[in-house]
């Protein structure tokens, strides 16, 4: 389990983390999303042990990561910006890796080559971004890590290579019980992967939640009123928006309640529906000056 | 935990070395090279093909010393830099401080992989030498041994110092600027401040003057680099302790920067400088260092250095206000740093109060004075006539006078005679013993015959007296000082220059470049002069000039005019006179009339007036080179045989121009030119 308990980093005058708090379960893929610069990649490379923090820790099954080799060996980490040694070819990559891990295993390299077809002995700098993406998920997965933290791992990537990546990323989870903790900005994706959730705004995790838990938590609300639109108070709007006699509304809330609630409006209809993660994430941000609307140049 | 771990990962070593090979194997074939070039190379070291000897042999591997000091420093930040790229960039520090390795182990293995990169080569080199050395049975093993600890001490000091400046800073280009500057701050330093004294302290006398000769010492151990490279000379008086001390501290470097690395904030890759504490120590150095060096050179090369206080002053304040927000620009990677302007202002303040204080001279360093009583000796010039440093502290060091036609006997006797008997089977020269920490006596002995060095008490009292009449006059000798920019025909400059010794040993040394009318001078003017005229021709100088031609006409082999001045130039324009435009040939003096010469000559110097003596060396007309042996000393006294001296010829030297007149050796219009000179003085 990776617990962040009170995690702060500043550089400068700019507060990039502030009072960061997350647990990611055993077993489990986090997703964790947020706006450019909200403080996702500084908290990723601060699980990998590659930041020192101001404050706070960062911990793996209570252990602390940071200068912590035997816990690292554990850990995979495929950055966002992948870099390899700039004259080096996928098999000296290969090699470098084999001689630092000591998990390194060959058997399962062995069946990832066909899977990732890529030319050993061209430099690695001559790669596409989404070939490197490809090594780098190869060098990751040979070294059977019990923690795999991907920062935007998809980009670059072709669907079919997407599915891939996944299929591969999920036989681990459920074979060896690899955490995954991963940033993204695709939500579609993440909507589809992800156990729990956590949503990053200004260095502050705003909302943690179970994928479930978020999503049976808020909805959309479709209510139609012949007359005036009634006080909708005793409902938590996040958000109203009135089309002739139908009213759009998300709400926070369980489902039943939120029901039962409407219900007493004397409503002509009620129709509640749930969020995509996508909808969630714009508002949960929306009242952090994050709002989305409509946007014309 | 952490503290558990391995210090040493053998894969980022092989991986280093892997990614690097280049480095080390140039630096490989560049000494092979040097090493060829040696040994066989028979263009470069025609002497090769006589016999080695071990000394000649360490000679040739010692005479390296420069070249190979300069490699080692190059090969020394090229190889930190490799091993340590990753630091530069923030997607390398990510990934290879995700590797499953403590910030200990990543250290150490980078800094051990790059230290083999410099040191490997040095072994081959070692190995090939010894080779030479046996093939040519001219091994002197124990020697070589201390050439390898020696440069093996040097690399390890070199890298390091490298390693460290790359902790300091997350930018490759200025990793290779801060190693630079390391290697020659205290020499940069002592230089733009020398010259920072030279611009606003008036008598400054330089910080590299002989008598501050441990500055130049302490100048050249603190900078490696040059301290090396001079080995080539001195290498049979090694002090090893120098070398000890590089050693230790090249490792106190590698503990420091392995704590920099350990608390080293990845995320600092690009920036200037990786620790905040610093930020300001590099923001005001770079301030400072622009200020006097940039201030130096506009100074120099674009404005007259003598242009007074507020144009000097408003250079130095640019320059260091150009450093200061180059320097802010750095640290913030924006133009935008015209706000910061306090810490400007902070230092414009207190620069501006340096510059003040050393013009007004607060801390009244042109007006020390020593105690006439407490004068041992002194050398006096007006004009730099005089080389006396040395001869000053000959009981201290090394010391020369092969040029002194009045060599007392004694001297000749101890310094001229061969140690031994036979000659040096090496050079086939006689060894001497080395003109070097004279006795009392003999120290004593050699002022006694030295001109511009006065140890009598008459010449003391008057050369204090002058010293205290220039103290009394300061402000009005440093006034005409700086506000006379040019050499002009009213206006002649003297470098007036006492140089104590103290009778406690300590050197004491007062300089005062002045400039004296020529026409129609002030009164302190006219009474300064008349002083410096009277110590110029004081009876204790006179006679060293009387005893330098204290020699029979037998003892003559040679008298010759040399770079006499043409007829033409002087008809043309007076002032040519003292151009090169000489007689192409030396005129020589026929035997018959060298004792009537010598005469001549030694009544001249009995003659001239104090002023004449004062003035002489702008009144050229001739050198004349008088080749005489000593009789009297041992056959194999150096000495014995015949030396040439050179006596400079004025227009003063009436009796010896007109001697040369009579006789047919100078045309009548340089006799004219010379007559006529006297008499305008007259």
């Amino acid at each position: 389990m990776i617990k962040v308990r009170g995690l702060s980093k500043s550089f400068g005058d700019f507060q990039a983390l502030r009072d960061v708090n997350i647990t990611v379960p055993k077993s489990s893929v986090y997703g964790i999303v947020g706006p450019n610069g909200s403080g996702k990649t500084t908290l990723i490379k601060h699980i990998v042990g590659i930041l020192i923090p101001d404050r706070g820790s960062v911990t793996i099954g209570d252990i602390p990561v940071y200068d912590n080799p035997i816990l690292k060996e554990s850990i995979a980490y495929i950055p966002d910006d992948i870099y390899f040694f700039p004259q080096a070819d996928l098999t000296e990559m290969i090699n470098f890796y084999r001689q630092v891990y000591p998990s390194f295993n060959d058997e399962r390299l062995q069946k990832l080559i066909p899977i990732f077809p890529l030319d050993h002995h061209s430099p690695l700098r001559r790669f596409s971004r989404g070939m490197k993406k490809h090594a780098a998920f190869m060098l990751a997965l040979c070294i059977m890590p019990k923690v795999l933290v991907l920062d935007e791992p998809m980009d670059g990537l072709d669907p079919v290579a997407r599915r891939k990546v996944w299929s591969l990323i999920f036989q681990d989870v459920s074979e060896r019980h690899t955490t995954v903790f991963i940033s993204s900005h695709n939500l579609r994706e993440l909507e589809d992967v992800c156990d729990c959730v956590g949503i990053m705004h200004k260095g502050e995790v705003v909302l943690e939640r179970n994928l479930d838990e978020l999503q049976n938590n808020i909805f959309k609300l479709q209510l139609a009123f012949r007359q005036e639109v009634p006080d909708l108070s005793n409902l938590t709007v996040l958000s109203q928006n009135q089309v002739g006699s139908v009213v759009h509304l998300v709400v926070r809330g369980e489902k039943e309640q939120i029901i039962s609630q409407a219900a007493q409006l004397d409503s002509m209809m009620i129709d509640v529906l749930p969020l995509s993660l996508e909808e969630i994430f714009i508002h949960e941000l929306g009242g952090m000056d994050y709002g989305i609307s409509s946007t014309n140049i | 935990m952490a503290s558990a771990a391995p210090i040493f990962s053998r894969a980022l070593f092989r991986k280093n070395l892997q990614r690097f090979w280049p480095i080390f194997t140039s630096y490989i074939f560049i000494v092979l090279l040097i090493g060829f070039n040696l040994t066989y190379n028979r263009r470069l070291a025609p002497e090769l093909f006589t016999p080695l000897t071990p000394q000649l042999f360490m000679d040739r591997v010692y005479s390296l010393s420069g070249i190979l000091a300069l490699v080692v420093a190059l090969f020394s930040i090229v190889a930190a830099t490799a091993v340590f790229s990753y630091l530069f960039n923030n997607s390398a520090a990510g990934m290879m401080n995700s590797l499953p390795y403590t910030r200990r182990t990543m250290y150490f293995s980078n800094y051990l992989s790059g230290l083999f990169m410099v040191i490997l080569p040095l072994l081959v080199f070692f190995l090939i030498l010894t080779g030479i050395g046996i093939v040519h049975n001219c091994l002197d093993f124990t020697a070589l041994l201390g050439w390898l600890f020696i440069f093996v001490s040097l690399s390890l000091l070199l890298f390091s110092l490298a390693v460290f400046m790359a902790m300091l800073t997350g930018n490759m280009i200025a990793h290779i600027a801060f190693y630079g500057i390391a290697n020659i701050i205290i020499f940069g330093l002592l230089m733009v401040i020398d010259a920072f004294l030279s611009q606003y302290l008036y008598g400054f006398t330089s910080l590299f003057t002989h008598s501050n000769s441990y500055i130049n010492a302490l100048m050249n151990k603190l900078t490696p680099v040059i301290y090396t490279s001079e080995l080539s000379g001195t290498y049979t008086q090694l002090n090893w302790w120098v070398w000890i001390a590089y050693l230790l501290f090249g490792m106190v470097l590698i503990g420091a920067a392995l704590q920099m690395y350990n608390r080293r904030k990845m995320e600092k890759s690009g920036d200037i400088i990786t620790i905040s504490g610093l930020e300001p120590i590099f923001k005001y150095g770079v301030t400072i260092c622009t200020s006097l060096t940039l201030g130096e050179i506009i100074l120099h090369g674009f404005i007259n250095p003598s242009s007074g206080l507020l144009v000097s002053w408003l250079v130095f304040i640019l320059a260091g206000m150009l450093g200061y927000y180059v320097a802010e620009a750095l640290l913030r990677k924006s133009f935008k740093v015209l706000d910061s302007y306090k810490g400007f202002v902070v230092y414009a303040l207190i620069m501006s109060l340096v510059i003040l204080s050393a013009w007004y001279d607060w801390y009244g360093y042109a007006t020390r004075i020593p105690d006439v009583n407490q004068v041992e000796v002194v050398a006096f010039s007006s004009n730099y006539a005089y080389y006396h440093e040395n001869i000053l502290q000959a009981d201290h060091g090394p010391v020369y006078f092969d040029n002194l036609p009045n060599l007392p006997e004694s001297l000749a006797l101890t310094y001229g005679t061969p140690i031994s008997p036979e000659k040096d089977p090496q050079t086939n020269e006689y060894l001497y013993p080395a003109m070097a920490n004279l006795t009392p006596e003999e120290t004593r002995l050699l002022w006694s015959a030295s001109r511009g060095v006065f140890s009598q008490a008459n010449s003391k009292d008057q050369i204090v007296a002058l010293h205290q009449y220039i103290i009394d006059n300061i402000d009005v000798v440093r006034e005409k000082y700086r506000t006379t920019m040019f050499i002009d025909d009213n206006n002649r400059q003297y470098n007036i220059t006492f140089d104590y010794r103290l009778k406690n040993g300590k050197i004491m040394t007062c300089r005062f470049p002045v400039y004296l009318a020529t026409n129609a001078p002030e009164a302190w003017e006219t009474q300064m002069l008349e002083q410096m005229a009277s110590i110029a021709g004081c009876d204790e100088e006179r006679q060293k000039m009387i005893a330098a031609l204290d020699m029979s006409a037998n003892q003559v082999n040679r008298i010759v005019l040399d770079s006499l001045v043409s007829n033409e130039a002087l008809l043309e324009n007076e002032s040519d006179a003292i151009t090169p435009r000489r007689y192409n040939e030396a005129i020589e003096i026929h035997s018959q009339d060298r004792e009537e010469l010598l005469t001549a000559l030694t009544w001249d110097f009995r003659d001239m007036t104090n002023e004449q003596i004062l003035n002489s060396p702008g009144k050229f007309i001739a050198s004349m080179e008088i080749s005489f042996e000593r009789p009297q000393l041992p056959v194999n006294n150096k000495y014995r045989d015949a030396k040439g001296y050179w006596y400079d010829i004025g227009v003063y030297h009436t009796h010896t121009i007109k001697f040369l007149r009579d006789k047919g050796y100078i045309d009548e219009d340089i006799y004219q030119y010379a007559l006529r000179n006297v008499a305008e003085k007259r």
